[in-house]
């Protein structure tokens, strides 16, 4: 008797599972932290990558004050999106908002950091989906 | 029931791994072939709609952009290994940009060459007929549903007849089928898509890359006088093999494209010169004033990325008094590029924005808009493209036909190194190719 459930039970399941994960849309990105390190600052950015206005945290390590923007590279389709300034929010991070990346697909994120230490643009790779 | 259903995905992953690549050179299927050319006088770019079925009628559009003076174009579409070749014309009218429509033939998939004739000038553009296949995944989710209404139909007669026994039969099939439509379903983002019918074979393991190709670029005659008219070629070279390069493919809706520029910018060509012998492309110019011209050929070739290769030529006679200015041409109606920010910084981006004051306007080169932008001193050579029209390169090039565009076209660049640079952005409006120039300072990291 289960074993009979359990055949009949199964597939159903499977496709109950089918239709949630098509009613979901599949599985887009969720948010993520990628670490990236250049000769002055490591940076970690934190956010969802995905097209249109979004919100990405970057810490940068030694805490120190700095001016901070970021913008994209998609260096398949040769795209660079404008800069988005990050303002301060707190002791060594920064919040920017903005369209960072303009269709799916691969892209790089440039981190510039423009400290007392100097200026460097520390580049992390990210997949963008739709 | 189950080992069945286990069975069957265990298969349905099998085949979907077994497809191969989609695209012959980038190209589905499914695409149009476009060839931008620079032929008797007229900017044209000749468009072979993409084929379902062979032998089939074949749409062949010629779009002008500057259509001259006019006149006849003659269209020849030729099987490359043997067969009925199909001819065909339109008469191109003098001051009347516009999709000049031709059908030509084809019985066969396969490598191809389209040959433009207009003025006395000859080109033989090669490219392959492709005719998309269905995907495996696709005929098994149609099979499997197909499967499924069966099943259902004979479930439901069997239980209106009492037969238990067949009708859980049959409720079962109905359960097995769905899973597998809807497995197949799910999966096919994972399987390799078809090869359409016609792409030329590609080794599974080939690595993406070819050598580079050097070009040998000549005026005839060797030295232009102001105000005459020249023919510029440009041979390419295999940098390993010494033979001529021939493997050029379709690279932004042209085998190669051209841009002339003298020293000041006031003169400026974007042209996509004919193929008149392999590896060996020409355009004709007329020559404006004295100085130093520089050529920049950008193109692509097979299963390579693209490449920028240089040279330069003198125009004679006597010196100008003053250097010339970029000037606007085409029928421009819209205010003068801006740039975010207003002073660039070397390697920073920057945002060059031009309001053009009609929202319908049309792509060119598979795209709204182009903006090319060249050093002070000529050493350096950009293209960019409009950020708001960019596809994905899975889609479709939106259609030369399609006014659809806003009026604002954003490009968005980072200059290499401080300095003076020259830029004209190039626009498709009722057809007809609009460039504005602009000149910018960019300073460097304070």
């Amino acid at each position: 008797m289960t074993r009979r459930i359990a055949f009949i039970a199964l597939p159903i399941l499977l496709l109950a599972a089918g239709i949630i994960w098509i009613l979901r849309g599949g599985d887009g990105p969720g948010p993520m932290e990628l670490p990236g390190r250049g000769a002055h600052f490591a940076v970690v950015v934190a956010l969802e990558p995905s097209t249109g206005p979004l919100e990405a945290r970057v810490e940068i390590e030694p805490a120190v004050k700095a001016e901070v923007s970021l913008f994209g590279v998609m260096p398949h389709m040769g795209h660079t999106t404008p800069e988005i300034p990050a303002r301060d929010d707190g002791t060594g991070r920064y919040v920017a908002r903005g369209e960072l990346f303009t269709m799916p697909g691969a892209w790089e994120i440039h981190i510039r950091v423009q400290g007392a230490a100097g200026t460097e643009v520390i580049k992390v790779n990210t997949l963008v989906g739709t | 029931m189950l080992k069945p259903l286990i069975t069957t995905l265990v298969a349905l992953v099998i085949l979907g791994a077994w497809a191969g690549p989609a695209w012959a050179h980038g190209r589905s299927g499914e695409a149009d072939v476009r060839f931008a050319q620079t032929i008797a006088g007229m900017e044209i770019t000749v468009v072979v709609r993409a084929s379902l079925q062979v032998p089939a009628p074949l749409q062949v559009d010629v779009v002008a952009h500057a259509p001259g003076r006019g006149g006849r174009i003659d269209l020849a579409i030729r099987p490359v290994e043997g067969g009925r070749s199909s001819s065909g014309m339109v008469r191109v009218e003098a001051g009347s940009p516009g999709m000049y429509p031709v059908v030509l033939s084809v019985d066969r998939v396969g490598p191809h060459e389209l040959e433009v004739r207009a003025g006395g000038e000859r080109s033989v553009l090669p490219f392959a007929v492709l005719v998309p296949q269905t995907p495996l995944w696709e005929v098994v989710v149609y099979a499997a549903f197909a499967c499924a209404a069966v099943a259902l139909v004979g479930a439901l007669v069997s239980a209106a007849l009492s037969r238990r026994l067949a009708a859980a039969g049959f409720a079962g099939g109905v359960v097995v089928a769905t899973v597998v439509a809807f497995t197949a379903g799910l999966l096919s983002p994972w399987f390799a898509p078809m090869v359409p019918e016609g792409a030329p074979p590609a080794s599974r393991d080939v690595m993406l890359g070819r050598p580079n190709a050097q070009p040998v670029i000549a005026v005839l005659p060797g030295e232009p006088g102001p105000g005459s008219e020249f023919r510029l070629r440009v041979e390419l070279f295999d940098g390993s093999t010494g033979g001529p390069v021939d493997d050029l493919v379709e690279h932004h809706a042209a085998l190669s494209h051209l841009v002339v520029t003298n020293q000041d910018g006031s003169y400026f060509h974007h042209v996509h010169p004919i193929r008149t012998a392999p590896g060996t492309y020409e355009v004709r110019l007329r020559a404006q004033e004295q100085g130093r011209h520089w050529v920049y050929a950008e193109f692509e070739r097979a299963d390579a990325g693209g490449q920028l290769v240089t040279g330069e030529f003198t125009v004679g006679g006597p010196k100008q008094a003053a250097d010339g200015v970029p000037t606007v041409t085409g029928a421009a109606s819209g205010g003068v590029p801006v740039t975010a920010p207003a002073q660039p910084e070397a390697g920073r981006p920057v945002t060059v924005t031009l309001d053009t004051g009609v929202a319908s306007l049309q792509p060119w080169l598979g795209m709204a808009g182009h903006l090319v932008v060249r050093s002070q001193d000529g050493g350096f050579l950009g293209h960019v493209h409009e950020a708001r029209s960019m596809v994905p390169g899975s889609q479709r090039v939106p259609d030369e036909s399609v006014a659809a565009y806003a009026p604002k076209l954003e490009f968005t660049f980072s200059f290499p190194r401080p300095g003076r640079y020259l830029m004209w952005i190039q626009y498709a409006k009722n057809y007809e190719i609009v460039t504005v120039p602009h000149v910018v300072e960019v300073r460097g990291t304070p």
